[in-house]
């Protein structure tokens, strides 16, 4: 599910970036800002309480606080996954029955009863990562929905032990005093608040966030999705545990509409109408939402009628949400886990023998075999249709090769997927353009040196400056969804610039771009070639490519006809015929 | 009394009136009062289905054609199941079992009007935005809730059948109304395919589920066939509802249980593929029924979510996979 | 004789970015222009503006009808059809129904009459009237593309990739067509074709692209081959890329 929203109206969805944006920005100050905000809603709540103790405010804000966890938590792995979960009342349901359960029946302190609710809605969250692991979208919304219905069904089966309707009464609270409730749920909201935000900025969030957007980008440089998603719901199992633990500890009673999909629909709505991928959006949307709420009941008969009016007022009118804030992640210069040291330049290097894929009847690929050694980078051209894209989709891991095997490093690769490869140092770009529609280009590159898996390095900064520069300044803080296509052919570049894989598969870099950017990336490759990364580079402009690389292999009818040092290529019968090219090229030149 | 009040178990408000009626054959043999009671059965299942079915193939329509998911489309069902109530209320002179079959057709022809409009208003503007458009989707939904509550308040409405009574076949007995329910499944869906076959329109809604580039380039414009279908969608829907109103409970908070089971059939379905949609609305009306008369009504609702999730599991993109 | 296309100052942009940029040109009645360029060019881009795909500017206009910023229905009224790269078909509905679709904006009986008039010229693909789209062969697809390209009584055909994976049986069926589209003299055609030699044999006129600008033209009298505009085309890229010393002149060593 990525690209779907409109793009954005509002300036604010950028950070303005200081400072001149290749530099190294200090993530120090950072931090410090990301605790603004726990900050001023622990002050915020606490000058209520001291304001108006024990009132009708503070009742109030404590149901806002436990509200506000709950939408955290769908916020926590909906936000950046761009998944709509329907179902988030299972979590909270089943963690709230459990709580209540416990305490009122087998008679556990309230805290341990809480406990278990978290405890509960975590291994849920862990279930239902390993249940969709394989569903996305609409599927992944409809399985929420259906395990919330279960629960709800089930409920009603066993009303004997669950009370049916009426649910689990006589729950004994988690403080006596109505100050003790309060301070629970908002110290608990501020702690969720610190956790989410903090999830939503490391490189798991970032991760999960660029899945989010581009899944099949994400796995070509790397990303563990399983376990990213893994990660995220288990996170908002375990918060939703904590909201539905809450609710019924403080309330008193767990009733069957904590499990209903009256409770799913209003935490998506909150979720997203603050803003989907947003913490301060959706605590915002909490409180305001729920003042509101609290304002018509007094002025109105009608109150229920005039809220759900201005819910859909504000979906239609703010598309992107409340406050559209999404997190930010800066740019490492470094990665913080050095593994190895740099591409060894005596191992091994790429080997394919005997290569076979077909489509349909047709042959794409027919017994090719080929062997680059470490730190070449060698071209291959040919007609269209000729298998060059395929051939390298058969090393990436994209497409399986039906007879025949690749090896990298000594290490045949055989059933890995694309992911696993790319792990392994292997990354091929594409010839279409793949990028992360709302992430910046800096963002973009955050992602990829969140992927590195190798050691500390120098970033070839003048080469990346190089590349950025090429549409002048303009683009530097804007999603690339809102620049043109080119920019994004350059990132995919420069993403490998920023974490250099140890072998560059390049599909057609240079194809509809224009000179300056042509002469960009013609750099970045020559920065590469100099790291030692070693290239296969498929491109029509010859020119360039033959400035690029030593050696030519050519390629018809998915065989390799011919190969040849660049210098010479042209002159072999063979290339000319499938060229269609008769005689010497004249006067060129 | 075949009706009660709304019963308090469910949360649709949602509890048929005619849920376990076994068959009244008390002098016959053990035997054929068991075939009579399959039968019975068997006939509950098809309306049953033939309920899903009105109410699901619409959503799948629309989403075939437009890649948009209505979530409002359970709206449309409530708004049917209301209408054909102040229609009725509203004392138009229009009596017998005509007088209120017409009214029926009224109720389902304005919940198409009511399609259009909200196509207008909004699918045109925000089909591009699946999770928005689903966000109004639900906001439509209870906005269309509140409404009817308002103007109308919690407790439940009833609506007179359009055929009092029972109809008996042998031992085996049905509600009139239930299987009239059937019976506008079976001159409707096969009206609707011939539609989908043999017009124009027909043609170019298939054309753009299929290949929408295509279809622009012969000179089909997708928007309007969008509006066709969000229009036509509305209608069955809105049938369903005014079908469904007589022998069910109205209450504001029925557009849950339309959206949850068209979106189930919908989805397990495969998106998109009509046939996959009819078969699984019977599938889950068999469910319901069997299991009903074998364990009751909440064990069946609970195991129909059950397969529901099985079905996914097994297979992840729909039983019927993706239609265009 | 009036043109029976005009492009003035012709722009198409895609995704924000302009694909094609200040062309213009006329094509005559009963004339074959054969775009050219590398990938990337904007010779899709191109026809797809023409067809109404994609935004434009500058002024279009086919038969002295103007219709820059006209909708497609519009287009194809005024004769303006593209047979589009991929074929766009649709694979569920029979190949007679695929034909029938193509002349969705005539009166019915006009396109029955017409079907069945391509249907008798291609017993190839009567034969297999009633199969499905998507299960014919991908030459029967490509014919069944154009021919439903033909079914809205085009003026100017614009044909994407026509013979894209074809085998040569396909390949001539499609040329000796487009021969037949033009032959009468009133209707022409903008072919694209990554098959030089198919696309150069049926040209009267070559219009080559590069970086969505036009960079040389070529008529009948020029004896365009494979050859000549693969060479052309590299004169034109090394005019637009200034010399850079040494390192880059290996291909010319």
């Amino acid at each position: 599910m990525s690209g779907l929203e409109e793009l954005p109206r509002d300036r604010r969805w950028h950070q303005r970036l200081t400072g001149p944006p290749w530099q190294l920005r200090p993530g120090v100050s950072r931090r410090g800002r990301r605790l603004l905000l726990p900050l001023l809603l622990a002050a915020v709540l606490a000058a209520a309480e001291l304001a108006a103790p024990d009132s009708f405010l503070t009742d109030l804000l404590g149901t806002a606080c436990i509200a506000g966890i709950m939408v955290l938590s769908w916020t926590v792995f909906c936000g950046p996954t761009r998944e709509i979960s329907f179902g988030h009342a299972f979590f909270i349901g089943s963690a709230g029955y459990l709580a209540g359960f416990l305490q009122a029946r087998s008679s556990w302190n309230p805290w341990s009863a809480l406990l278990a609710g978290v405890g509960c809605g975590l291994l849920l969250g862990a279930f239902v990562a390993l249940f969709t692991a394989r569903h996305r979208g609409l599927y992944f919304s409809m399985v929420t929905m259906a395990l919330q219905l279960t629960l709800y069904r089930a409920l009603f089966l066993r009303s004997d032990l669950l009370g049916g309707e009426e649910g689990i009464v006589g729950v004994r609270s988690l403080a006596a005093t109505r100050t003790g409730i309060y301070a629970t749920v908002a110290a608990a909201l501020v702690a969720a608040c610190i956790v989410v935000d903090a999830f939503l900025c490391s490189r798991t969030g970032l991760l999960l966030g660029a899945t989010g957007e581009n899944e099949q980008l994400a796995r070509s440089l790397g990303v563990r999705v399983a376990l990213l998603r893994l990660r995220g719901l288990t996170l908002a199992g375990a918060l939703a545990g904590l909201g539905g633990g809450l609710y019924v500890l403080t309330q008193g009673q767990a009733n069957a509409e904590l499990a209903s999909e009256e409770i799913s629909i209003r935490t998506l709505l909150l979720g997203t109408i603050g803003g989907l991928w947003s913490v301060p959006g959706a605590l915002l949307s909490v409180f305001a939402l729920q003042g509101v709420q609290a304002a018509l009941f007094r002025l109105t008969r009608q109150d229920a009628l005039a809220y759900t009016g201005l819910l859909l007022g504000l979906v239609l009118l703010l598309p992107r949400g409340l406050l559209p804030l999404r997190p930010r992640w800066p740019r490492q210069r470094s990665c913080p886990r050095p593994t190895t040291l740099g591409p060894d330049h005596d191992a091994p290097g790429l080997m394919l023998s005997d290569l076979g894929v077909r489509f349909g009847g047709v042959k794409a690929l027919d017994g090719v075999s080929l062997e680059v050694v470490r730190g070449e980078s060698i071209g291959l051209i040919g007609p269209n249709g000729a298998g060059k894209t395929t051939l390298l989709s058969v090393i990436a891991g994209v497409r399986r090769a039906e007879i025949g095997e690749v090896r990298w490093g000594g290490r045949a690769l055989g059933a890995m997927d694309e992911a696993q490869r790319a792990r392994l140092g292997i990354r091929k770009t594409h010839q279409q353009v793949v990028y992360f529609p709302q992430l910046t280009l800096d963002e973009h590159l955050a992602v990829a040196q969140a992927c590195w898996q190798g050691g500390e390095f120098e970033v070839d900064a003048a080469a990346l400056q190089r590349l950025a520069a090429c549409d002048g300044a303009a683009g530097e803080a804007a999603p690339l969804e809102r620049l043109p296509p080119s920019r994004a052919r350059l990132a995919e570049i420069a993403m490998a610039l920023a974490a250099p894989p140890e072998l560059l598969l390049l599909d057609e870099p240079f194809a509809a771009l224009d000179r300056e950017e042509v002469e960009a990336v013609c750099e970045a490759i020559q920065a590469l070639q100099r790291r030692g990364v070693t290239m296969v580079i498929v491109e029509h402009r010859l020119r360039e490519l033959f400035r690029l690389v030593e050696r030519v292999v050519v390629m018809d009818h998915g065989r390799i006809i011919s190969r040849q040092p660049a210098a010479q290529v042209l002159d072999d019968p063979v290339v000319r015929e499938a060229y269609g090219l008769r005689e010497r090229e004249g006067n060129a030149g | 009394m075949w009706y009660h009040s709304r019963n308090e178990n469910t949360s649709h408000g949602w509890e048929a009136r005619s849920a376990r009626r076994p068959g009244d054959a008390g002098g016959q043999p053990a035997l054929s009062q068991a075939l009579w009671h399959f039968a019975e059965l068997l006939v509950l299942t098809l309306a049953r289905g033939s309920l899903y079915a009105l109410i699901a193939i619409g959503f799948a329509l629309v989403f075939g054609a437009g890649r948009v998911l209505n979530l409002f489309h359970g709206g449309f069902f409530l708004a049917g199941a209301y209408l054909a109530f102040f229609l009725s209320k509203l004392g138009v002179p229009l009596h017998g079992a005509p007088g209120r079959a017409l009214l029926t057709l009224l109720a389902a022809a304005a919940v198409g009007v009511i399609g259009y409009a909200y196509f207008w208003a909004v699918v045109r503007r925000y089909a591009g935005r699946p999770i928005q458009m689903m966000v109004i989707g639900v906001v439509c939904n209870l906005l269309a809730a509140q409404l009817f509550r308002a103007t109308y308040g919690t407790q439940a409405a009833y609506v007179e059948p359009i055929v009092a009574g029972t109809l008996r076949i042998g031992a085996a007995r049905v509600l009139w109304q239930e299987a009239l329910v059937l019976i506008a499944a079976l001159v409707l869906f096969p009206s609707l395919w011939w539609l989908l076959r043999h017009t124009r329109r027909g043609a170019a809604i298939r054309a753009v589920a299929q290949d929408i580039k295509g279809a622009r380039l012969v000179g089909i414009r997708p928007e309007s066939v969008l509006g066709t279908t969000v229009a036509v969608s509305a209608l069955l829907a809105g049938m369903a509802g005014a079908l469904a109103a007589p022998v069910r409970v109205v209450v504001p908070e029925l557009w849950t249980f339309a959206l949850l089971k068209s979106f189930t059939i919908v989805i397990v379905g495969g998106i998109g593929s009509l046939g996959g949609a009819l078969a699984t609305a019977y599938a889950l009306g068999a469910v319901e029924i069997f299991g009903g008369a074998l364990f009751g009504e909440a064990e069946a609702e609970f195991i129909a979510v059950l397969l529901a999730l099985v079905a996914l599991a097994a297979r992840p993109r729909g039983v019927a996979g993706e239609w265009a | 004789m009036t043109p029976l296309l005009e492009l003035l100052e012709f722009a198409v942009t895609r995704l924000r970015t302009p694909v094609v940029r200040g062309l213009s040109f006329t094509l005559e009645p009963g004339e074959v222009l054969t775009l050219v360029g590398r990938n990337g060019a904007g010779k899709s881009s191109l026809l797809e503006g023409i067809a109404g795909l994609h935004a434009t500017s500058g002024e279009l206009r086919c038969g002295g009808r103007p219709l820059a910023g006209a909708a497609i229905p519009e287009r194809l009224r005024a004769g303006v059809v593209l047979c589009a790269e991929g074929r766009s078909l649709f694979p569920e509905m029979s190949l007679r129904e695929n034909l029938l679709l193509g002349g969705y904006l005539a009166p019915r009986d006009a396109a029955l009459r017409r079907a069945e008039e391509l249907l008798a010229r291609f017993p190839l693909l009567a034969e297999r009237s009633a199969q499905k789209a998507g299960s014919l062969s991908g030459g029967e697809q490509q014919l069944l593309a154009v021919c439903r390209a033909l079914m809205s009584g085009p003026r100017v055909l614009l044909l994407d990739e026509p013979t894209g994976g074809l085998a040569p049986l396909y390949r001539g069926a499609i040329a000796a067509l487009v021969r037949e589209v033009v032959a009468e003299g009133e209707r022409s055609v903008i072919l694209v074709d990554d098959n030089l030699d198919f696309a150069l044999d049926l040209a009267d006129r070559v219009l080559a692209l590069a970086g969505g600008r036009e960079v040389f033209r070529l008529t009948r009298s020029d004896r365009p081959s494979a050859d000549l505009i693969l060479r052309e085309l590299l004169a034109a890229e090394r005019r637009a890329t200034p010399q850079d010393e040494g390192r880059t002149n290996r291909e010319e060593a």
